[in-house]
């Protein structure tokens, strides 16, 4: 109960905080990423304070990866002001994520 | 011929700028004799943009750092920004360098350069002058920040503002985040700031920093408004009472978009 609890608040930190690096990315500005970088940043921090309180295992690093993405799909969905090229980079940067996370 | 030396600065005449010989060596330096400037030291002036006057330990340090920063020939003006102009303790200086040619890691070599020369911690945003000027007419928080700063040379942003409606949801995203997440109370202090910049913005309302900080607190309360800018521990009840405010901000913004902002 309780990991699970922690994979639900892990990857919805992680989901929002790719969301904003992805947004900056894609965005047709460029000068958006340096500014709004840091808000994806200081999502990632505190993901990063659930992920280094526990130990997963392997089962736990393909349920955290499958919910990931499904949840980080499903916000870039619903932020259709974002450039499309977003989907391309997504899976790119979940795995850049895991890892840094050391989930994969 | 005797080695004569003095220092004096150059003063403005009403045609030419002109160096005065002392009274004491005028019969050493006389009229006719022919004589050499060297350039000592370049005078530096700080350009206050709705400043108030700094203490003299930054004013110095600010005059390093423009003096420094000569060494690097593709900057074209600098800004000084952000909380060294209004605390007293502050973890970085925010600098907005305009430049003519961005060329890999220099934002990096002018951070660790200056750090190097002057036992600071800096944060460096290179831009070039489009750039920038495109970032000031679409972006609220940049308005902010420009509303107020100090330069090394003359300059005034007066560029229209824009509505980009993209942009604008772009930086709705989070403060939407925070109506859901638990995140240190620092970054809600930051997020209530964004949204009512935002909501000037889009009124055509002052951006002065002050003001907006003012609002905040009037907004939900003096004691919470300083427990979240300190970052300390707000419990369910002040959380929700930010998220209320975050609502109806972003609800009252959305509303000015969609009816066609002023």
């Amino acid at each position: 109960m309780g990991k699970n609890n922690d994979i639900e608040q892990l990857t919805n930190l992680m989901s929002k905080s790719l969301r904003h690096k992805i947004g900056s990315i894609v965005n047709e500005n460029e000068i958006y990423a340096e500014r709004y970088a840091k808000d994806s940043d200081m999502i990632m921090k505190e993901a990063r304070k659930i992920n280094s309180k526990k130990n997963w295992n392997s089962y736990n690093k393909v349920k955290i990866k499958e919910k990931l993405r499904k949840k980080l799909k499903k916000e870039l969905e619903e932020k259709d002001f974002l450039d499309n090229k977003k989907f391309e980079i997504m899976d790119e940067e979940i795995n850049k994520a895991l890892k840094c996370f050391e989930l994969e | 011929m005797e080695n004569i030396i003095f220092e004096k600065k150059v003063s403005k005449g009403s045609k030419f700028n002109q160096v005065y010989i002392p009274k004491e060596m005028e019969k050493i330096v006389e009229v006719g004799d022919l004589v050499q400037i060297k350039l000592l030291d370049k005078h530096k002036v700080l350009y206050y943009k709705n400043q108030k006057k700094l203490p003299d330990f930054k004013e110095y340090l600010i005059k390093k750092v423009f003096s420094n920063l000569q060494k690097f020939k593709e900057i074209k003006s600098i800004f000084i920004v952000g909380s060294v102009l209004y605390e007293t303790i502050y973890n970085d200086i925010d600098i907005i360098i305009t430049i003519d040619k961005k060329r890999r890691n220099l934002e990096r070599n002018i951070e660790d350069f200056l750090t190097k020369e002057l036992n600071q911690k800096f944060h460096v945003l290179l831009f070039d002058e489009k750039k920038l000027e495109e970032l000031i007419q679409i972006d609220p928080l940049t308005r902010v920040m420009f509303n107020n700063y100090i330069s090394n040379k003359r300059i005034d942003f007066d560029y229209k503002k824009k509505t980009n409606e993209k942009h604008i949801m772009f930086l709705l995203m989070m403060p939407e985040d925070l109506l859901e997440l638990s995140l240190p109370s620092k970054i809600f202090y930051s997020n209530l700031q964004r949204l009512i910049a935002i909501e000037n913005f889009l009124k055509n309302k002052d951006l002065e920093r002050e003001k907006l900080l003012n609002k905040i607190k009037k907004e939900i309360g003096s004691e919470l408004s300083n427990k979240i800018k300190n970052n300390k521990e707000i419990n369910n009840k002040e959380i929700n009472i930010l998220r209320k405010f975050i609502k109806r901000k972003i609800k009252n913004i959305k509303n000015i978009i969609k009816n066609g902002q002023k």
